[in-house]
């Protein structure tokens, strides 16, 4: 079930309270029961392979403990092969029998694979990370196996972060897992508050947002010049407050019960770099590549050349990680690039570090977004129609809008929506960019709770009612669902 | 703990009190008709009044004679069919705006469900029943349309969460208490409530048969017979124009899914013995229907069970056949029906 629907919020309600009715002894079963029915809300089948890796990564990690020397790294590798094995079949299958088809096509050759027509599990890129760091941490010696299956099964699967993290560490979450958490209101109180605002993100901004952007890629030879802007720079935003507010609702779930979730952004717009947008965006993601794929490949540690390799390495396998899509590489390929222009100024101090931070701030946005059109694309050709068109009749653009002759300004603007929505839309970016900024590294019920009585009360009522007025409720699905 | 739950659940009460008067307000006014069906303040969903029709009459009335497909059964009048079978029938007219494939089947399956007798069924299709594959679009249909949840196979729970969005969008909720307890059509409430003074061929539960289920453009009629069919084109011209941008019918595919609900609904024909016709109904643009799915239709449905009168014929060729471009008049669906039971080619 997706987080903005009701069955989500009936389901959560009976959870929490069932939570702190049980004793602590039975609560394990109760989550893992509830996050159970979670998962099986979408294809119920699939938890028989969910359950399979569980299987083999809880006695691979025993194992590991267990035996000394090579048997570790067999263990170590068995489990894995079972995960990227998963992904690769479900998620990566198609794109390479795709790829390989059209190669033969190439040299002529009549044959061709077939595809495989199956259904992406749900979460299945996160929980396989998440399954991954837990066996890497114990063979790397952090940490020791989990015993009870039950919880362990529970790290897997536990529902507020099951199909789109935070991508937890077991140093982090297993224990919390094993600890009694009493009831605490003030964990309720701000855990709710929480959900409330990232509801409000999703639901109110990045869902209207959507239909905006959905418009011009829909029908995007219809569209160019300044709607192309318009929609580039919405699903920029659109994408960040999806993400972001799908992940307020995982921790601030998960909070109400006593549960301490990682962030997993940090205002990543405000970045003066893009190293620094990375340690603001998917913060729970990158942090995973960094430990186990860049670190291990020899991070910065190595040549130069070797450096910037291992560097686009990362960033292109993390392309790859969101979607069995050659857009998807590029968008990575691009972002490993910008990583190393970021090097190079550094190195050659081309930029003074400390100044232009705001010319420096919408460079990183700019660029961040046009690495986005590669992202959102369907194909190549629709990629390149944007990035090609970009720039196209612009100051032409610009005096039809002023003009408004023959309605352009519904048209190139306002993206043939209307022109309330579009304001409104707007009026919605401003208001929580400036709370962002006042948020600075305090939780949004940090900041709030911080106010008088009067204002904390007004904030919440106007999030909650902006929610149920202004709401766009297509039964829209989080982006990031999809990986 | 028991304290804290307290002062929570008050606190969460206090702030929702405004929304749950709103709520409230949804449930009392039924703006749509869809939980007390009473007479709805706004456009209302067709399906779900034939739908809820037919299971109030199920048990009381013998139906055996079912008339499917989108608006276009409103030429088809059980009068008219009754007059062609040599048997006694009870028609119920199950066709609804904006239907699909899937709809129909649905229906079928709800009817057999319902132990129904399917002894007779005409099916009246036309592309645009292929292309709203689903049910995806609805936009024509007014502010807000939703099949009844049995023949859409979503849940309940989905079809009045729809209906109460729209009494939240907007703030539409204001303008419907507004009417609901002053009972007059003010400007604002344009796209929202219905002006019934303005427009009296809406669909509401008054116009509509209670036993058949028929539903007939009768202040169009009078129209036609007070002045005239020539008088009454005049007056309608610009609903005849053909919108240039809007797909031909020809280039309307039919999806694999819609294939094999046809096949469902040929079974179920079958285990009944129904003695069924699928008509493709004459357009006012004269438009073909698409070769390839009547290709389909024939192979499944067997040629001498589909009746294809798209195109150019005596029927499309008079526009007194039709109220404006989409919808053919009751006479052209007289004709339909002595063409087909009487064998002759209207071409």
């Amino acid at each position: 079930m997706i987080f903005n629907s009701i069955e989500f919020i009936i389901f959560f309600i009976v959870v929490t309270h069932l939570f702190f009715m049980l004793k602590h002894k039975y609560r394990w079963a109760l989550l893992l029961l509830a996050s159970c029915f979670f998962y099986m809300f979408f294809k119920p089948v699939y938890i028989l392979i969910l359950f399979g890796t569980i299987i083999i990564d809880y006695y691979a990690a025993i194992y590991i403990d267990k035996n000394t020397g090579k048997k570790r790294k067999y263990f170590l590798v068995m489990s894995l092969i079972a995960n990227i094995g998963v992904l690769a079949v479900f998620k990566y299958y198609n794109f390479f029998i795709d790829n390989l088809n059209w190669t033969f096509q190439i040299f002529n050759y009549s044959f061709s694979f077939p595809y495989l027509n199956i259904l992406l599990p749900i979460g299945l890129s996160f929980h396989t990370f998440q399954a991954m760091s837990y066996t890497i941490e114990v063979y790397r010696g952090n940490f020791k196996p989990e015993k009870h299956f039950g919880i362990y099964s529970l790290y897997v699967m536990f529902y507020p972060q099951l199909v789109a993290g935070p991508i937890e560490r077991p140093q982090h979450i297993l224990p919390q897992l094993h600890r009694e958490h009493t009831f605490n209101y003030a964990n309720i109180s701000s855990g709710l508050k929480l959900m409330l605002w990232g509801m409000f993100k999703k639901v109110v901004i990045a869902d209207r947002l959507s239909l905006f952007v959905n418009k011009v890629y829909d029908d995007h030879e219809n569209y160019y010049g300044i709607s192309l802007w318009v929609a580039a720079i919405f699903f920029s935003f659109q994408i960040y407050f999806d993400f972001s507010g799908y992940s307020d609702i995982a921790i601030g779930s998960a909070k109400t019960m006593g549960f301490d979730l990682m962030q997993n952004f940090n205002r990543p717009y405000s970045s003066r770099s893009i190293r620094e947008f990375w340690s603001r965006w998917h913060i729970s993601l990158s942090t995973w590549f960094r430990d186990y794929l860049y670190i291990p490949l020899g991070g910065n540690k190595v040549s130069q050349s070797r450096w910037m390799l291992n560097i686009m390495i990362v960033f292109m396998i993390s392309g790859f990680w969101h979607g069995a899509s050659w857009t998807f590489i590029i968008w990575g390929a691009l972002h490993g690039i910008y990583q190393l222009i970021g090097i190079v100024i550094a190195k050659k101090k081309l930029l003074p570090t400390e100044r232009f931070v705001f010319f420096r701030k919408v460079s990183v946005f700019f660029l961040v977004t046009i690495a986005w059109i590669f992202f959102r694309s369907e194909s190549f050709t629709q990629a390149f129609y944007f990035i090609k068109n970009l720039f196209v009749k612009i100051p032409e653009q610009v005096s039809l809008i002023i003009s408004n002759k023959s309605l352009e300004r519904l048209h190139l603007l306002y993206l043939d929506q209307t022109s309330k929505d579009f304001f409104l839309a707007i009026l919605l970016l401003v208001f929580v960019e400036l709370v962002q900024y006042s948020q600075k590294t305090r939780t949004i019920p940090e900041l709030i709770d911080s106010r008088n009585k009067v204002t904390r009360w007004s904030f919440y009522v106007v999030i909650l009612y902006s929610l149920i007025f202004l709401g766009v409720f297509e039964k829209t699905q989080f982006i990031y669902f999809q990986f | 703990m028991l304290k804290e739950l307290k002062t929570l659940y008050t606190k969460i009460f206090i702030v929702s009190t405004p929304f749950i008067l709103v709520v409230i307000s949804f449930i009392i006014i039924d703006p749509f008709g869809v939980i007390h069906n009473k007479s709805p303040l706004s456009e209302t969903s067709g399906d779900y009044l034939s739908t809820e029709l037919y299971l109030k009459n199920k048990n009381s009335i013998p139906y055996n004679a079912f008339i499917f497909g989108n608006s276009k059964t409103l030429a088809f009048r059980s009068e008219d069919w009754k007059k062609k079978i040599k048997d006694s029938i009870v028609v119920f007219k199950y066709g609804c705006p904006g239907e699909s494939i899937y709809n129909i089947y649905n229906k079928i399956k709800l009817i057999k469900n319902n132990n129904g007798n399917l002894k007779y069924a005409l099916i009246i299709l036309d592309a645009a029943i292929f292309a709203n594959y689903k049910n995806q679009s609805k936009s024509y249909l007014g502010p807000v349309y939703k099949h009844h949840w049995l023949t859409s196979n979503e849940s309940r729970l989905d079809f009045y969460g729809t209906y109460f969005k729209f009494y939240l969008s907007d703030f539409s909720f204001i303008k419907m208490i507004d009417y609901s307890l002053f009972k007059k059509y003010r400007l604002y409430m344009k796209g929202v409530i219905t002006n019934r003074e303005a427009n009296t061929n809406v669909l509401q539960t008054e116009n509509i048969d209670t036993v058949t289920n028929e539903f007939f453009l009768s202040d169009l009629e009078n129209e036609i017979s007070k002045n005239g069919y020539s008088s009454y084109y005049e007056n309608h011209k610009a609903e005849f124009i053909f919108e240039k941008s809007k797909t031909p019918d020809k280039e309307v595919v039919i999806q694999k899914e819609d294939i094999e609900f046809l096949k469902e609904i040929k079974q179920l024909f079958d285990k009944d013995t129904t003695e069924f016709k699928i008509i493709i109904g004459p357009l006012y643009t004269k438009q073909n229907f698409p070769e390839p799915i009547t290709m389909v239709l024939d192979d499944i449905f067997g040629k001498d069970k589909v009746f294809n009168f798209s195109g150019n014929n005596r029927i499309s060729a008079d526009s007194v056949n039709y109220y404006e471009k989409s919808h053919y008049r009751p006479i052209a669906g007289s004709l339909i029906l002595d063409s087909i039971y009487n064998k002759y080619n209207p071409k």
